[in-house]
């Protein structure tokens, strides 16, 4: 497997998603899964993108993928730089040289992501063939190379298997595998572990770590587990309603939430060291994409909200006092105190 | 796998058994009786009272055997052994032509032309219909699978939207209806284009080979158009369906994922999935157009299977019916089997033995 950074040195900024809108069109009107969400991933790093669900994080990551099924879907603006070329402009045929050789995505159903009709081998094997223009015995081989990298046991006799001859935890595996045949410098895991039990769920966490400390390739980590989070991250990207309203290095956000969002998110975690107390909520649901409400869109539960978050919308600006950490919100001395 | 077959094609004798002992029982019990329709068409239209009127249908009926028990008829249906006066010694009989029945391939013979073998006739039937029903699978697979996939993948357009309408309309336009209009619209009182009854012309015997096989292929047009319009709209839809789901599955997402051309990802990822649904279709297309083909050899006077089964049942000639609907019966469980082992061969989740 090649190590390929995009040409870029760890630390450099590889993708950089600016201001993206995906919308859809619905009978109600437009729904703005994704209305204006920007970051950077730095070249080597993880960046975790949370949320609850129909936050638009998974729109995100369709959208760099350019999986969003159109129509409904349409991206209405912004921009995703990565490695240096704007891939909204460039053509599809262009970008399919790009998606699944630069560019890979692992999904959160193993059971169903993979064809049930080809052999996990041939599955591999065509990516393989596609974008290194291997022959079929190359491919093939490559592709057992593939499964003895994610490890799993005798890869030569796995090859020949059909998807549903294996467990959901191998079946990610095999998509781990797939994704990593063309030695991508990004990887998108959307929810990776969420389909699976716990204890596969951490075999597959340092697997894809591993991975990444192999190769040099960035990951853009998809999830709704903040303990995920907190695991594999360097930095942060919290969403609410189609944007993203915290951006921060990984140890800054735990230590420090700054958004009333985050901070009421990590109160909901379960304590382990505090049994028998009521877990803390927010209160409300995620507004509908349809409907946001004007101005901060989380105003509608948050205990801060005043008249001015619903007329003017906080913008995600640095914070003066903590280097690269982005909140947007109107109440931050608030805040400190929730 | 080749136990799997063996399996199955031992399983269809009890299916079998089951089958004619319904149909044998069914057609017993419908009103009508063949004695009576058989003295009224030989002695010229004569009716009830005259004279030796009940005496000949005792005879008729003595000697076809209807006088036994409905279980020896069917003994002497499913055979090995001969009921009729004639037949073996252990049933009464004079012991000279002591086996018959559907075991030793013995239908009996007509209860009308009364030394034509039914067995025979089917035959000559078959020849007519199973290559009509063959050429009408064929067109209907060949155009209803491309055009659910064009109609799946180009969904929403205007020209999916047009066809979804014109193949709805089709299918529900009933076969003897569309028949007479492709007559009106193509025999003499329309376009004149092609002829509208029989399968030859009646000078067909003098033709060369070539012209022979020509007259056939014009005489064939409109009958194979009316078999197939039905099949082709329903297998169509089945198709676009089938394709649209697969294509909102998970491992198309995955494909194109990878960086596949929509094409190899609509014809290689797709189609394979999408075909699963569309090849069990194919357990009742087959009967149903050898069975159904009734009204379409009707329309078109063509002498097929389905019209010798329609003048079985007007003459309640119980021999005729047994013989078409076993083998309907016969093909449907072929059907169903071959559709079975090309599931096998589709889907490898699909595991016999």
């Amino acid at each position: 497997m090649s190590e390929r950074n995009g040409g870029m040195k760890r630390g450099e900024v590889l993708l950089e998603v600016t201001d993206l809108r995906t919308h859809f069109r619905g009978e109600e009107g437009v729904a703005k899964a994704v209305d204006g969400v920007s970051f950077k991933l730095l070249s080597g790093e993880t960046l975790g993108v949370v949320g609850e669900s129909g936050c638009g994080k998974s729109v995100t990551a369709m959208s760099i993928m350019q999986l969003v099924p159109q129509p409904p879907g349409f991206i209405a603006g912004g921009s995703i730089r990565f490695a240096g070329r704007d891939l909204l402009s460039m053509s599809i045929d262009e970008f399919r040289r790009i998606r699944g050789n630069e560019i890979a995505m692992i999904f959160q159903e193993p059971m169903t992501a993979l064809n049930p009709v080809y052999r996990v081998g041939e599955q591999i094997a065509e990516a393989v063939r596609l974008h290194q223009g291997l022959d079929r015995e190359a491919s093939r081989a490559r592709a057992i190379e593939m499964l003895d990298l994610v490890k799993i046991p005798s890869p030569e006799k796995r090859v020949d298997d059909y998807p549903h001859q294996m467990s959901g935890g191998m079946r990610q595996r095999v998509m781990i595998a797939m994704a990593m045949s063309c030695g991508p410098s990004l990887l998108i895991a959307d929810e990776p572990t969420t389909a699976l039990d716990v204890t596969v769920q951490a075999q597959i966490l340092d697997l894809i770590r591993g991975l990444q400390q192999e190769t040099g390739m960035s990951v853009l980590l998809i999830t709704h587990d903040l303990g995920v989070v907190a695991e594999v991250s360097d930095h942060v990207a919290v969403m609410y309603a189609g944007k993203v309203v915290e951006y921060a290095a990984v140890a800054d956000l735990f230590a420090q939430p700054r958004h009333p969002y985050t901070i009421g998110l990590l109160k909901s975690l379960p304590d382990l060291a505090a049994p028998g107390e009521r877990l803390h909520t927010i209160p409300g649901t995620v507004p509908s994409a349809f409907h946001f409400p004007s101005g901060c869109r989380f105003r509608t539960r948050c205990p801060l909200a005043s008249a001015e978050c619903a007329e003017r919308e906080p913008p995600l600006d640095e914070l003066p006092d903590v280097g690269g950490h982005s909140v947007a919100c109107h109440h931050l001395k608030e805040a400190e105190a929730l | 796998m080749f136990g799997y077959i063996l399996r199955r094609l031992l399983w269809m004798i009890p299916t079998m058994f089951g089958i004619t002992i319904l149909v044998f029982t069914a057609i017993r019990l419908a009103p009508g009786d063949p004695a009576t329709v058989m003295i009224g068409i030989s002695s010229g239209g004569e009716m009830k009272g005259d004279v030796g009127y009940e005496e000949r249908i005792e005879k008729f009926r003595h000697e076809n055997g209807l006088d036994r028990p409905i279980w020896i008829q069917y003994l002497g249906f499913l055979g090995p052994f001969n009921i009729k006066p004639d037949g073996h010694p252990w049933f009464g009989g004079s012991g000279a032509d002591p086996w018959g029945g559907l075991l030793v391939l013995d239908l009996g013979h007509e209860f009308q032309r009364k030394t034509m073998p039914i067995i025979e006739e089917l035959g000559r039937r078959l020849q007519v219909t199973i290559p009509l029903s063959l050429i009408s699978t064929l067109l209907i697979y060949l155009f209803a699978l491309p055009m659910g996939i064009y109609s799946a993948v180009r969904q929403g357009t205007k020209l999916d939207a047009a066809m979804t309408v014109i193949l709805f309309i089709l299918y529900s336009v009933p076969t003897f209806w569309a028949g007479l209009m492709l007559i009106l619209a193509f025999g003499a009182s329309g376009l004149h284009w092609l002829p509208v009854l029989g399968l030859h012309s009646k000078d067909a015997a003098d033709l060369a080979t070539w012209p022979y096989i020509w007259d056939t292929i014009v005489h064939s047009i409109l009958p194979i158009a009316t078999l197939t319009y039905g099949g082709l709209a329903y297998l169509s839809r089945q198709m676009r369906v089938g394709m649209i789901e697969v294509i909102r599955s998970d491992y198309i997402r995955t494909a194109r994922a990878k960086g596949l051309s929509e094409k190899v990802v609509v014809m290689k990822h797709a189609l394979r999935n999408s075909l699963i649904p569309v090849i069990t279709l194919f357990a009742s297309i087959l009967p149903i157009l050898i069975g159904g083909s009734v009204i379409v050899e009707q329309v078109f006077d063509v002498p097929g299977m389905g019209r010798y089964a329609f003048e079985g049942l007007i003459a309640r000639d119980y021999g005729i019916i047994m013989a078409t609907t076993t083998f309907s019966a016969f093909m449907t469980l072929v059907g169903i089997l071959l559709s079975d082992i090309a599931y096998a061969m589709v889907d490898p989740r699909i595991k016999y033995d």
